[in-house]
């Protein structure tokens, strides 16, 4: 983990810093993203994951402690913008992310700020597009495409900008099974090209592909590990109401009535070869 | 129960028709809903599931082909007025909490009922009622200000604007998107107690297949534009390869039938929920110390 992107340093975060009484979002956070790698941070609502999601493009600044990306503070004014060339973000509701009239030129309006040349601009969208599938899409308004269409606009919008990181906040919640499959192969296609990945998400499942789980609860970490690690823990997952993905609940159960089965497993096929290396016919 | 109340035979329905942006949405679309029913509504993105369920308070008329029949008013007839229809079919849309717009809770919620000219007293009641029904203190939230409510309770608060016009029918899009597990539970909760205690008809569009397990009886999977499945839970969310094919997930449950199955290893039914699968399972895994 030496080569670090983002260094968060006992960061201590409130919106109402002037009132002591106001409990802070956030609480002594310190961790490291380093680059390349895929992180899941869960939580429920109220937890702090947004707050944190934003603290990392310098959309909000710690009231103690740090944020470092690369070589940049995100205090200091003067790097905000190579702060946040370097970590996009997507939204949950992804018509707050929306400005202009067709897909096509939503999805340029990014790179064509940052001062793109036009014939490279033509390459990004296109790639950007295809890479989240509206493609075919590229002609028509915006405010036509279903829900999780416009989510994957909203992305394509940052792809363009090929920022070194993606922070994804809850930009899934709104899909459905088949495009948030899509968005996970999409993440890998990015991850694969090395692209780090940070996704805050309620939906667990979402999680078991990431490299490191993060829990947070009332502003502190309150887990952390693989998401192997983290899916056994039924228990404490139940504690802070959270879900854990079913097959990982199942997988959980069995263990709890035999214990030679293994908890904590994380696809549909882990745990059905573990059934099917146990499974007895019923007797005659 | 003679009479489904909700009717739809191949209706159709394009936007933005006659023009090179045409988009046929939906295509043939076949529906029944009975009074008292619990029924899920599935596809995938680009299904037609928003337009339909606009046809389905009368927000979108059949236009072209197909039929609506709604309470047995044909609803391609121009001189049927939806309004009546509006207060009996609550619709619920994707985000409700962005449509609140009072400054305080209890106005948000009253504003329905007063539009209906009701007296004050039972303008009250309705406001109590609804608040209780979806979990949010009347005396704790019916003065507070909307900005000052999480996210999970503005959702609430603003499908309690929905209760209280006291629908006999209620239509939710997406309704549990966007909340966290504890908000979901909490919703869909809220949705069987309606059902079951005060008979309410719910019509649940969703693309999250678990929500439906344990409220609804039935399930109608829509596909570009078209009804192409119907059933109980158990026969729909068995049919993997179908659901993949139409771009669905399969519930992860059903998966895990499916995946042992294709390993030689039958369960007697479909499970929908974890505990189903651990019943279904656990008997049949050979006894550790050997003795069988």
């Amino acid at each position: 983990m030496s080569d670090a992107l983002i260094r968060v340093e006992g960061v201590t975060f409130s919106y109402r810093p002037e009132d002591p009484t106001a409990p802070p979002a956030l609480k002594d956070i310190s961790l490291t993203i380093a680059r390349g790698e895929y992180v899941a941070i869960i939580g429920h609502n109220g937890s702090g994951k947004s707050t944190l999601a934003r603290h990392l493009n310098a959309l909000l600044v710690p009231t103690r402690g740090d944020v470092w990306v690369g070589p940049w503070n995100t205090r200091d004014a003067h790097s905000r913008r190579d702060v946040r060339r370097t970590v996009g973000m997507v939204f949950q509701v992804p018509d707050n992310q929306i400005v202009a009239t067709t897909v096509e030129d939503d999805v340029a309006f990014g790179p064509e700020n940052l001062g793109v040349p036009e014939e490279e601009l033509a390459v990004r969208v296109r790639e950007a597009l295809e890479t989240v599938g509206l493609w075919e899409e590229r002609r028509r308004p915006p405010h036509q495409l279903s829900a999780g269409q416009k989510q994957r606009l909203a992305i394509a919008g940052v792809i363009a900008m090929r920022p070194e990181c993606l922070v994804m906040d809850e930009a899934t919640s709104l899909l459905d099974p088949q495009g948030r499959a899509d968005l996970l192969a999409t993440l890998r296609r990015l991850r694969a090209a090395g692209t780090t990945i940070v996704a805050i998400t309620h939906h667990m499942a979402e999680a078991t592909e990431a490299d490191r789980v993060i829990i947070l609860e009332a502003g502190r970490i309150a887990l952390e590990g693989t998401p192997r690690e983290v899916f056994a823990r039924a228990e404490a997952l139940e504690r802070l109401g959270l879900d854990v993905p079913p097959v990982s609940a199942l997988a959980n159960a069995l263990h709890r009535r035999r214990p030679d089965f293994p908890a904590g497993l994380l696809t549909v096929s882990e745990l059905a070869n573990a059934v099917a290396e146990r499974w007895t016919e019923a007797m005659p | 129960m003679s009479e489904p109340f909700i009717r739809a035979k191949g209706l159709q329905y394009t936007y933005m028709a006659g023009t090179p942006l045409a988009v046929e949405a939906l295509k043939g679309v076949d529906l029944e809903v009975w009074p008292g029913e619990a029924i899920g509504l599935i596809g995938p993105a680009g299904a037609g599931k928003s337009t339909l369920v606009q046809h389905l308070n009368g927000l979108l008329r059949p236009r072209a082909r197909g039929q609506l029949w709604i309470d047995g008013q044909d609803m391609g007839d121009p001189r049927v007025d939806a309004r009546p229809l509006r207060r009996r079919i609550g619709l619920v849309f994707q985000r409700p909490e962005d449509q609140l717009f009072k400054t305080l809770v209890g106005d948000d919620i009253a504003f329905g009922p007063r539009q209906l000219g009701l007296p004050r007293e039972e303008v009250r009641e309705r406001v109590r009622w609804a608040m209780e029904m979806v979990g949010l203190d009347f005396g704790a939230f019916v003065d507070r200000p909307v900005v000052s409510l999480s996210g999970g309770e503005r959702r609430r608060a603003a499908i309690a604007g929905t209760l209280a016009l006291r629908p006999s029918t209620l239509i939710l899009d997406e309704a549990t998107s966007g909340l966290d597990p504890r908000g979901r539970r909490q919703l869909l909760d809220l949705l069987r107690r309606l059902h079951r205690e005060e008979g309410t008809t719910v019509i649940l569009v969703t693309t999250h297949m678990e929500d439906l397990v344990g409220l609804a009886g039935r399930v109608v999977v829509l596909a570009g534009g078209r009804t192409v499945l119907e059933g109980s839970l158990r026969e729909v969310y068995g049919q993997a390869d179908l659901l993949r094919r139409h771009g669905l997930g399969v519930p992860q449950m059903a998966e895990v039938g499916e995946a042992l199955a294709a390993r030689g290893c039958r369960l007697s039914r479909v499970p929908l929920t974890v505990q189903e699968a651990e019943e279904e399972i656990a008997p049949r895994l050979g006894v550790s110390c050997g003795v069988v």
